[in-house]
């Protein structure tokens, strides 16, 4: 059980110290940050005014990040000068529009890379093995924003699938399955963008992981004891394999989540990706840092995550 | 490189016509890369044909002239009245080779009109040559930055580790603070606070400083590995015992043998940040208007009009794909490198 | 005959790690005192884990005891900061057991020679180049292998190498660790004479440095020592000179390691053929 804590409040204190650190980024050209906040029509003089009141925007680091965790306490995350409201509400939509996209790409890219990782480590060298390992280099060459813009450009051409938003006009009215129906079909396009572009790494990682994992001696003293071919694959070698495709996991969340804000825009996807771009471009202060931060609590949980599973695979963990 | 196996050189050689292609761009590049053509906005790739409309072949290959088709705003049709003949090594605009050398030789050219080889964009901008252009500040931004992070990783990673103790602890906490973000949501928080408009020139600097300054940790963390293992040898004791200085080890024993991860994580970096700086630039956070880069010169695509109609200009996307091909190959002959070193090949 | 070094007192931990976590300090030195004497030859022997070698490495500075002092020439070197020891360091000199890795494995035999020279910024190129030769000379090893890889030389090469960079600073006591015993015979005999030749009694105190051999060979340590300390798990069980210790055995421990030495008898002659 300590173990399971001692994460937890590891992740706690990271989130803390990864508060600091975008606040301190905020330090890095207050001058002309303010200058370019004052040239924007939406903040009128008088809310620069009642901000600076209520925020103290000109105090000092230590004071504006007191202020701000004293409207964290209140669930506000600091307030937002173009939509004048506190932040937090705000972020939460984006945030849940961005978590269901980040999560089923996740599970999705996990559920095809894996099977593919361990049927071509498990005939590494002929051509099934061949056939995938080219396809993720071939898909490993092309960097995200073509992948993106390319399926993009397919999706406008060939009609098949709605090309932005998350949802159409006017779904509201419709009957639920419909409506889960649309939701689906606008998810198509995102989702496919950050499978794809997640496939090479995690099928190059998980075909590594089990290969080696099929050389370890017990794997081969069990074969030789004659175990059914999927049961070794699946309950020997990458119970072996875990560890490794454990902190893989860890990572693919990070990952796909900095992939996210790309193909949100792209897509049009009404998450924090584009919510932040259009906060940076109206310096809407605080919105950015909460956005990162909301981010950064993504992928600190999902690697804590990754640490639970670890606990539950590994029993050399569990007995510390 | 004359110990390299041969299909590193054959990797590296590539990387360096590539790059070679896009260094002289001036040259290669007929226009000037922000000379607008009002009268031809959008206007697509120019044919290069070999025969006529009668049939006759011509060895020097020729387009038409492209001109709007009446009442349209986006239509062209060739005018194969006026064939326009293609001549190598013309005089044109001028600019300068390797940024340094003026000169007005450019490799292809027309006398009678513009041709546009990969078309041109909303402004009638000759898009082949700001794909050229646009490739030069990329991949100098993706250069630049990956030398800042190994640079500052190297720095920070074997003070780190040869040093441990406070500094140490101190320097790995912060790293990994760092990695805590996102990579792209870290790059982006820092460059919100940071100046929006500003010149091509200062917006490249900021870009390529953000870029490497963030990536520290990565670099680091290696370096320190490395550091850490050396410094537990018994080269580096016994140099102690003849009164060497800590900046003496650092230098002759510890640097030395990173030499192989900086350039491990240097094929890596590189195209990252080739990325980074093309997705800052396509959303509006990177090089400004007019000065291209691959990822400004994409960002006109968020128009749906443009993604429907005008699929030229996805054209730098597809000029990336060579590039990352080299890199991705080069790391990987290094990984094979290091693994052969390991058993001691 | 002055005293050189001593040690008094030496205690030092290290925290192990057991299975479950629990760090469990071991002691490596438990109160260890010894004195070399200016041209001395002792040996000190032990079994694996008895400490010499945490022994080796205070005495020759790479690590500072927890507690204790050691004094060279009556300065104490716990209390003396970095830079001092920086300038006696140069005056105890260490030789490993694996010169595999005592060595950068980029550097040429004459890089290897050179460097503790270079560190001391007393002579140039051509003084160094001259005074690496003589040294080469001096422990056996051809003129030619200046331009050779380090890592190319054989073992027995290697560790004279080592030894002749010891002696580039002319120290007062070179202490070799374990250094013959990843040897095979025949060359462990011969960088054995070498030894006792670097030693000679012939030669004048002042110009000869004090020799501590460690090893887990006792017979190997009779061969070169005059004086032999005995240890076991971080304490001096036993001393005196070779002739004792070799034939009148008094402790549990020397017994055992007189019984485990590798069949050199103890009665050899000092110096067989080369």
């Amino acid at each position: 059980m300590p173990y399971l804590l001692r994460r937890l409040l590891h992740a706690a204190l990271l989130l803390a110290g990864a508060s600091v650190l975008a606040f301190f980024f905020t330090s890095l050209a207050p001058g002309n940050y303010f200058d370019e906040m004052r040239l924007n029509p939406q903040i009128s003089s008088e809310t620069l005014v009642a901000l600076k009141a209520h925020y103290d925007i000109d105090k000092p680091l230590a004071v504006r990040y007191a202020v701000w965790l004293k409207s964290l306490a209140h669930g506000e995350m600091g307030y937002s000068f173009a939509y004048n409201a506190p932040v937090a509400p705000l972020l939460a939509v984006r945030a849940r529009n961005t978590l269901l996209l980040t999560i089923i790409s996740t599970l999705l890219a996990w559920c095809i890379a894996l099977p593919l990782g361990v049927w071509s480590a498990e005939h590494s060298g002929r051509w099934v093995d061949r056939v995938v390992t080219g396809t993720s280099a071939f898909l490993l060459v092309i960097p995200d924003i073509a992948l993106g813009l390319g399926l993009l450009i397919f999706a406008v051409k060939t009609r098949w699938l709605p090309t932005g938003g998350m949802v159409s006009v006017g779904s509201e009215g419709m009957p639920f399955a419909a409506q889960l129906w649309d939701l689906l079909r606008h998810m198509v396009l995102p989702v496919a963008i950050l499978v794809l572009g997640a496939q090479p790494i995690l099928v190059r990682h998980v075909r590594s992981a089990v290969a080696e994992a099929l050389e370890e001696g017990f794997v081969r003293a069990a074969a030789a004891h004659g175990i059914p071919r999927q049961r070794l694959l699946w309950r020997y070698a990458l119970r072996a394999a875990a560890n490794p495709l454990i902190s893989l996991f860890g990572f693919s969340i990070g990952a796909l989540l900095s992939g996210s804000l790309l193909v949100e825009v792209i897509t049009s996807w009404p998450g924090l990706g584009p919510f932040l771009l259009e906060a940076i471009l109206a310096r809407d202060l605080y919105v950015v840092i909460g956005g990162v931060l909301l981010s950064t609590v993504f992928l600190v949980a999902g690697n804590f995550i990754a640490d639970v599973l670890l606990f539950w695979a590994d029993p050399r963990i569990r007995a510390e | 490189m004359k110990n390299a196996p041969r299909k590193q050189r054959l990797v590296v050689t590539f990387l360096v016509l590539l790059h070679g292609v896009v260094l002289v761009g001036g040259f290669v590049a007929p226009y000037d890369p922000i000379r607008q053509n009002r009268e031809r906005p959008y206007a697509p790739p120019a044919g290069i044909h070999f025969v006529d409309g009668q049939g006759k072949f011509h060895f020097r290959p020729f387009g038409y002239a492209q001109r709007l088709r009446e009442g349209s705003f986006d239509q062209y049709e060739d005018d194969h009245a006026t064939p326009i003949p293609l001549k190598f090594f013309v005089s044109g605009a001028s600019y300068r080779l390797l940024g340094a050398i003026p000169a007005k030789v450019h490799l292809f050219g027309a006398d009678e009109d513009t041709i546009n080889l990969l078309g041109t964009d909303g402004y009638g901008r000759d898009l082949f040559s700001r794909i050229l252009y646009g490739g030069q500040i990329s991949l100098l931004a993706g250069l630049l930055a990956a030398s800042v992070s190994l640079v500052v990783g190297t720095i920070v990673g074997s003070a780190s580790g040869y040093l441990g103790g406070w500094t140490d602890a101190i320097a790995m906490r912060l790293a990994e603070l760092c990695l805590a973000l996102p990579w792209l949501y870290l790059l982006f928080g820092v460059r919100a606070f940071l100046p929006l408009l500003v010149s091509p020139v200062k917006a490249f600097l900021i870009v390529v400083t953000t870029i490497g300054v963030l990536g520290w940790a990565r670099p680091a963390r290696l370096v320190r590995g490395v550091a850490l293992s050396a410094k537990e040898r018994d080269f580096v004791r016994a140099a102690r015992g003849f009164g060497a200085s800590n900046l003496y080890i650092l230098r002759r024993h510890i640097l030395p043998q990173t030499k192989s991860v900086i350039l491990t994580q240097a094929a890596i970096l590189i195209p990252q940040y080739i990325l980074a700086e093309v997705t800052l630039s396509f959303l509006g956070l990177g090089i400004p208007e007019p000065a291209p880069s691959w990822g400004n010169l994409l960002s006109s695509l968020q128009q749906y009009s443009v993604l429907s109609s005008y699929w030229w200009m996805y054209l730098p996307a597809v000029v990336m794909v060579p590039f990352f091909f080299g890199y991705l190959a080069l790391s990987g002959t290094l990984q094979e490198d290091r693994s052969a070193a390991k058993i001691g090949l | 005959m002055g005293v050189l070094l001593t040690a008094e007192n030496l205690v030092k931990e290290y925290a192990s790690r057991h299975l479950r976590g629990r760090g469990v300090a071991v002691r490596a030195l438990d109160g260890v005192s010894v004195e070399i004497q200016a041209g001395a030859r002792i040996g000190i022997v032990g079994a694996s884990g008895s400490g010499k070698s945490t022994l080796a490495f205070c005495l020759a500075c790479v690590e500072r005891p927890d507690s204790g002092t050691i004094r060279f020439l009556n300065r104490d070197l716990t209390r003396v900061d970095e830079s001092e020891l920086r300038e006696i360091r140069p005056q105890i000199q260490l030789v490993f057991q694996d010169s595999a890795s005592a060595f950068n494995p980029k550097f040429t035999a004459g890089e290897v020679l050179e460097e503790p020279l270079k560190l001391q910024r007393k002579l140039n190129a051509a003084e160094r180049r001259e005074r690496g030769v003589e040294l080469l000379e001096r422990v056996g090893l051809p003129g030619n292998i200046f331009e050779r890889q380090a890592s190319d030389l054989s073992g027995g090469q290697r560790q004279r190498l080592a030894i002749a960079r010891a002696l580039a600073l002319q120290p007062k006591v070179l202490i070799l660790d374990e250094a013959l015993s990843a040897l095979d015979y025949s060359v462990q005999a011969q960088v054995a004479n070498l030894l006792l030749d670097l030693s000679d009694k012939a030669a004048a105190t002042a110009e000869r440095p004090a020799i501590v051999l460690i090893s887990h060979d006792l017979a190997m340590a009779a061969r070169i020592s005059d004086e032999i300390v005995v240890m076991e798990s971080g304490r001096i069980v036993e001393r005196g000179s070779t002739e004792k210790i070799v034939g009148d055995a008094e402790h549990a421990a020397t017994r055992e390691l007189l019984a485990c030495s590798t069949g050199m008898s103890a009665k050899f002659d000092q110096r067989p053929a080369v």
